[in-house]
């Protein structure tokens, strides 16, 4: 049974409800769940508020984007949605972690979900469960929701970091019917069906390894590879000048090889000879030196052998980093990237980062739906 | 002192993939070894005479007690 997705382009809140609410027919079964995104120009207190009134108070859970996708599609300044009925998903609970700064927010999440479930966080099946999480995009704290997630629960939960239509200034996200900057979504999800979870990245492994011997996580900061400046050793692993190290920092990031993938580490500028990454790394991790690929082609191989193995898929969220959108836009790739998912029931967005175990960068990373 | 690292990432690693019948789940140890390995602790790299680290051991004991109580 294929999951409904809609959206809407449109500008006043209702008019936007009106078409998601004509597209995704809640009427017709009992609704579970509304999983939205949407784009920063909306009030998104406003608009949650609106839909999960039309929705009838269904749980919902949404947050900004810096784009859209949709079946097929990749928008700007839209809203798309779906909606999960008691064909697809037994139960779900969304959560507010209200801000990420609160060492207890994570937790006291969890034990809500566990309270509802009857079921300790840490004994929770993740053959039966799986997570959404959407984090302030700004917030710079999305490892902490994803360390504190990994550390209660052996449940996967993916999503991403809200965006701001590349604004950078502010972004939201929405549960348990308000919206705020500076906090984390959390939904719990359990699927009648099968579920698969799907990081793909298109990045060959150029046999280079850079340690980190001098960093500060929370900053995000590399002074040092190897006991040398940081982008001294970058650039000379790359074969370049270090002024030319910038330029090549979407082409060749770094990766934190794990069961032979990448978790890439993506940088975005220097500071002095020090290397600023859009997520966390380490003292002591190691590093492999990327080359990119073809975003298209790799996305299209992975999801086919994904759906292969699955036997097709009721539909798929998927958490496209904007990293990649701004390629795919440079290379006038957008609408073949969209086509990949042509025949998928698929929404997602471009976003400030991806979540599957920790954060990460430049993937696509999608919870699959049997 | 050392090994302790081993010896508490072995004791994580069985609490977590502990089905609820006792058996070992041994189809969830690789997402517990890549969680470990994002937070910056690769078990690979800890041997029976790596040096007791106390931040890494006191890291560790945290997350078996946050796995716990949670």
């Amino acid at each position: 049974m294929a999951l409904p997705t809609a959206c809407s382009t449109r500008d006043r809140v209702a008019d936007v409800v009106a078409d998601l609410k004509r597209d995704l027919a809640p009427e017709s079964h009992a609704a579970k769940l509304l999983v939205f995104f949407a784009s920063s120009r909306h009030r998104l207190g406003e608009l949650g508020a609106a839909l999960q009134a039309a929705f009838g108070g269904v749980p919902t859970i949404g947050c900004t984007t810096a784009g859209e996708l949709v079946s097929g599609e990749m928008l700007k300044n839209g809203v798309v949605a779906m909606l999960f009925d008691s064909r697809h998903l037994k139960d779900a609970r969304v959560e507010l972690v209200p801000s990420v700064r609160d060492p207890n927010g994570v937790r006291d999440a969890l034990r809500s979900f566990g309270e509802h479930w009857k079921t300790r966080a840490g004994e929770m099946d993740p053959a039966r469960f799986v997570g959404l999480v959407l984090i302030d995009g700004m917030s710079v704290a999305e490892e902490r929701i994803m360390a504190a997630l990994g550390d209660a629960t052996n449940v996967a939960f993916v999503g991403g970091s809200a965006g701001d239509d590349l604004a950078f200034k502010e972004t939201f996200v929405f549960a348990g019917g308000r919206a705020v900057s500076g906090g984390a979504a959390l939904a719990l999800l359990e699927p009648v069906g099968p579920f698969e979870i799907l990081k793909t990245q298109s990045f060959k492994d150029l046999g280079k390894r850079l340690v980190v011997t001098k960093a500060d996580e929370a900053t995000r900061t590399v002074y040092e590879f190897d006991g040398k400046p940081a982008a001294v050793a970058y650039a000379e692993a790359l074969g370049v000048p270090v002024a030319d190290l910038p330029k090549r920092f979407l082409k060749h990031p770094l990766g934190l090889m794990i069961h032979g993938e990448p978790f890439v580490r993506s940088a975005h500028q220097l500071d002095g000879n020090a290397v600023i990454f859009f997520c966390h790394v380490s003292e002591g991790m190691e590093l492999a030196l990327l080359e990119a690929g073809d975003i298209v082609a790799d996305t299209a191989k992975a999801l086919a052998a994904k759906l292969a193995a699955m036997g097709g898929a009721s539909g798929l969220i998927n958490f496209h980093c904007i990293l990649r959108t701004l390629e795919l836009h440079g290379t006038h790739q957008l609408e073949a990237y969209g086509k990949v998912f042509a025949d998928t029931p698929m929404i997602g967005f471009s976003t400030y980062g991806e979540a599957y175990i920790g954060h990460m960068n430049q993937t696509s990373t999608m919870l699959l739906f049997k | 002192m050392a090994g302790r690292v081993k010896v508490l990432i072995e004791e994580l690693v069985a609490l977590r993939t502990r089905a609820p019948d006792g058996t070992a789940n041994a189809a969830l140890v690789p997402f517990v070894r890549a969680h470990l390995i994002i937070r910056g602790i690769n078990p690979d790299h800890f041997s029976s005479q790596s040096p007791d680290d106390p931040k890494v051991v006191q890291q560790i004991e945290r997350m078996i007690e946050e796995f716990r109580r949670t």
